[in-house]
C-alpha cells in the first residue's frame, strides 16, 4: 500500500512538469504523514543530510574546473591537436569531433558541457566544408556522450557518493569504456564519410602533432592529475576536484590567458547553478529512498527478481532496457541518484560488481544522451544549430547503433570496466 | 512583487559565487596546508561542507528563477491551451504547499539544534540549518509570483 502511494504520487507528481525535486519530496511527505505517522521534520531533515556531504562538493569542483579550462580557450587547441591526428583521413572533420569529444571529456565531467563546446568550435567549420549541417549536428551530439564516461565524471562522483564506491575506480573503470566508445563512432564516422565523399583537410605531418600536442599537453595533464593524486594517496577525490579547479583556472588565465577575471563570477555561478539542480535531485532522493528502504522495497525487488532469474546477465540486460528508457526522460545524474538505491542491492545480491554496475550504469545514461526523441545532447546540438531534433535522430541513428553495440559488449565482458582499476588501483 | 525578487535574485547570486569562491579556496587550502606545512586544518573540511549547503539551498529560487529546475515535460510539454495551464497551476500549488512544509519543518529544525555544536568550529547548527527555511522561503515566493503571472495571463487572454 505505501509502496503504491508513494510510487503513484512521484509519478502523478512528475508528470505534472513539477521539479524532480519537489516530486519526489512532495510524494514522500505524503506517505510519511498518511501512512506512516512519522513527523515531517523527517523531510527538512533528510534534505539536509544528503546535501551535507564532503563527497558532493567534488560536483562543483570539476564543473569549475572543464568551465574554467573552456572559457580559457582549451576547446581550439584540442580541435587544432585532434586535426593534426586525423583530420587528414576520409571525413576528417567528423573525426576529429570524435576525437575532440574524448579529450574534452577528460578535462570535463558532463557530456552537455562536452557538446556544447565540440559544437560551438565544429559546426560551421564542418558546414564550410560541405558536410551537411544535421550530420555535423549529429557527430557533435554523439561525440559529447563520452563526456560522463571518460573521467573526470560529475556522474560517477553521484554513484560513487551514494552506492559508496570509490570515486577512484570509478574514473579509472570508465577509461576503456569511453575509448571504445570514441573509436566505435570514429569507425562510424569514417565509413559514412567515405560513401558520402566527405574529404579529409591537410596531410598528417608529425613536426604538426608535436607542435599542436604541446599546445594542449596542459590541458591533457588534468585527468593525470587527479586520478594520479587519488591513486597516489595525496588527496581525496573532492580535493583532487578542488585542485583540478584551480589548476584549470590557473592554466586559463596564466598559460592560455583567455580566461579573463571578469568572466569569474558568471563562471562560478553557472557551476553553483548547475551543482543546485543536481542537488536539489539528490535530496529529494535520500527522502525517496529512505522510505522505499523502511518499506523494505529493494529487498522486496530483490526476492521478485530472484524468482524471475537468478541469471546476472538477463538482470543486467532489464536494467539496461529500464535506464535506455528512463536516461531519455530525465538527466543521466539524476536518474543515478533515483534508482541506484533500488537497484543496487537487487545487483548485490546477484553478485554483480557495484563498480561495474556503476560505470554500466554511467555508459547506458550516456546513450540516454542521444537517444531520440527526449535526449538531452540532442536538445543542446539542436539549440546551437537551430535545426529541429527530428532531423538530427535521424543522422544519429548509426552512432546510436554503434554506442548500443558497445553498451551489449561492456555488461557481456565486464573487464573492459573492471581491468584497468583491477590493474592500477589494486 | 516581481522587483523585489529582481533585487533578491541579483543578491543571492552575488552570495552563493562567495561561497562557492570560499568553498574551493578552504578545499585547496586543505591539501596545500597538509603537504606545504605539514598541518591539518581541522575546520575545512566542516567549513567547506556548510558553505555547500548554503549555496544549494540559496541557489534554489535562483534555479527556480531560471524555471531550470529538472523535470519530466514529457506529458505536461505536449497539452495545449486550458489543460496545460490547469497543470502549470496544479504543479505550482504542489510546489508552493511542498515548500511551504520545507520553510515550517526547517524552522523547527533550527530551533531544535540551536543547542547542539558542529564537531570542529564549535558553531550552533542553527546557523547551518537556517539555509533550509531562507532557501525554501525565496523560492516558494518565486513560485508564488510565477503562479500569479500566469493566473494575470489568463485573463487578459480570456
Amino acid at each position: 500500500m505505501i509502496l503504491w502511494t508513494v510510487f503513484l504520487g512521484f509519478l502523478v507528481i512528475l508528470f505534472m512538469g513539477v521539479p524532480i525535486g519537489i516530486a519526489l519530496g512532495a510524494s514522500s511527505a505524503i506517505v510519511l504523514y498518511a501512512f506512516m505517522k512519522i513527523p515531517l521534520i523527517v523531510v527538512a531533515q533528510r534534505m539536509f543530510t544528503s546535501v551535507d556531504s564532503f563527497s558532493f562538493i567534488a560536483v562543483p569542483f570539476f564543473m569549475l574546473a572543464g568551465a574554467f579550462m573552456s572559457y580559457g580557450g582549451v576547446t581550439k587547441r584540442l580541435v587544432n591537436f585532434a586535426h593534426a591526428l586525423v583530420g587528414a583521413l576520409a571525413g576528417g572533420l567528423a573525426l576529429v569531433v570524435c576525437v575532440t569529444g574524448m579529450f574534452f571529456a577528460a578535462i570535463s565531467g558532463s557530456s552537455a558541457a562536452t557538446t556544447a563546446a565540440i559544437g560551438t568550435a565544429m559546426i560551421d567549420e564542418m558546414e564550410r566544408r560541405g558536410y551537411h549541417k544535421s550530420f555535423a549536428a549529429a557527430v557533435v551530439a554523439a561525440g559529447g556522450t563520452v563526456g560522463i564516461v571518460i573521467p573526470p565524471s560529475i556522474t560517477m562522483v553521484v554513484y560513487g557518493s551514494i552506492a559508496s564506491v570509490s570515486i577512484g575506480d570509478m574514473f579509472l573503470g570508465g577509461f576503456l569504456p569511453g575509448l571504445l566508445m570514441g573509436v566505435s563512432m570514429c569507425f562510424v564516422s569514417y565509413f559514412i564519410a567515405k560513401k558520402r565523399n566527405y574529404e579529409g583537410v591537410g596531410s598528417i605531418s608529425f613536426p604538426n602533432i608535436v607542435k599542436t600536442f604541446r599546445e594542449c599537453v596542459w590541458a591533457l595533464m588534468m585527468p593525470i592529475i587527479i586520478i594520479g593524486g587519488i591513486y597516489g594517496g595525496i588527496f581525496t577525490p573532492t580535493e583532487a576536484a578542488a585542485v583540478a579547479a584551480v589548476y584549470g583556472l590557473f592554466i586559463g588565465m596564466f598559460v592560455y590567458r583567455e580566461l579573463r577575471p571578469a568572466d569569474l563570477p558568471k563562471v562560478i555561478l553557472e557551476a553553483a547553478i548547475n551543482t543546485t539542480m543536481i542537488m536539489f535531485v539528490v535530496g529529494g532522493a535520500n527522502l525517496f529512498g529512505w522510505i522505499l528502504t523502511n518499506a523494505q522495497v529493494p529487498h522486496k525487488l530483490g526476492l521478485y527478481f530472484a524468482g524471475l532469474t537468478t541469471n546476472p546477465l538477463v538482470f543486467l540486460m532489464l536494467v539496461n532496457l529500464l535506464l535506455l528508457f528512463i536516461g531519455t526522460l530525465i538527466n543521466a545524474s539524476a536518474a543515478v541518484v533515483i534508482l541506484t538505491p533500488i537497484l543496487l542491492p537487487v545487483a548485490l545480491s546477484l553478485g554483480i560488481d557495484p563498480l561495474f554496475f556503476g560505470v554500466m550504469m554511467v555508459v547506458n545514461l550516456a546513450i540516454g544522451c542521444i537517444t531520440p526523441p527526449v535526449g538531452l545532447d540532442l536538445f543542446v546540438v539542436s539549440a546551437i544549430t537551430k535545426i529541429p531534433i527530428e532531423t538530427v535522430t535521424r543522422e544519429i541513428t548509426p552512432y546510436l547503433c554503434a554506442l548500443l553495440a558497445d553498451l551489449v559488449l561492456i555488461t557481456y565482458f565486464q573487464d573492459i570496466i573492471l581491468i584497468v582499476p583491477r590493474m592500477l588501483g589494486g | 512583487m516581481q522587483r523585489i525578487l529582481d533585487c533578491m535574485d541579483r543578491i543571492l547570486q552575488k552570495i552563493i559565487i562567495g561561497t562557492m569562491a570560499f568553498m574551493l579556496f578552504f578545499t585547496f587550502i586543505q591539501v596545500v596546508a597538509r603537504y606545504l606545512f605539514e598541518s591539518s586544518l581541522v575546520y575545512s573540511e566542516e567549513l567547506s561542507r556548510y558553505l555547500f549547503v548554503w549555496t544549494v539551498f540559496l541557489g534554489l529560487p535562483v534555479v527556480a528563477k531560471r524555471g531550470g529546475h529538472m523535470a519530466v515535460t514529457a506529458l505536461s510539454g505536449r497539452l495545449k491551451g486550458a489543460a496545460a495551464r490547469m497543470m502549470s497551476v496544479a504543479a505550482y500549488l504542489v510546489g508552493i504547499v511542498f515548500m511551504a512544509t520545507m520553510i515550517v519543518q526547517g524552522v523547527e529544525m533550527v530551533q531544535r539544534t540551536s543547542q547542539q555544536l558542529s564537531p570542529a568550529m564549535e558553531i550552533s547548527m542553527s546557523w547551518v540549518y537556517l539555509s533550509i527555511p531562507i532557501g525554501c522561503l525565496f523560492m516558494m515566493l518565486q513560485m508564488v509570483s510565477d503562479l500569479c503571472a500566469l493566473l494575470r495571463k489568463k485573463e487578459g487572454g480570456a
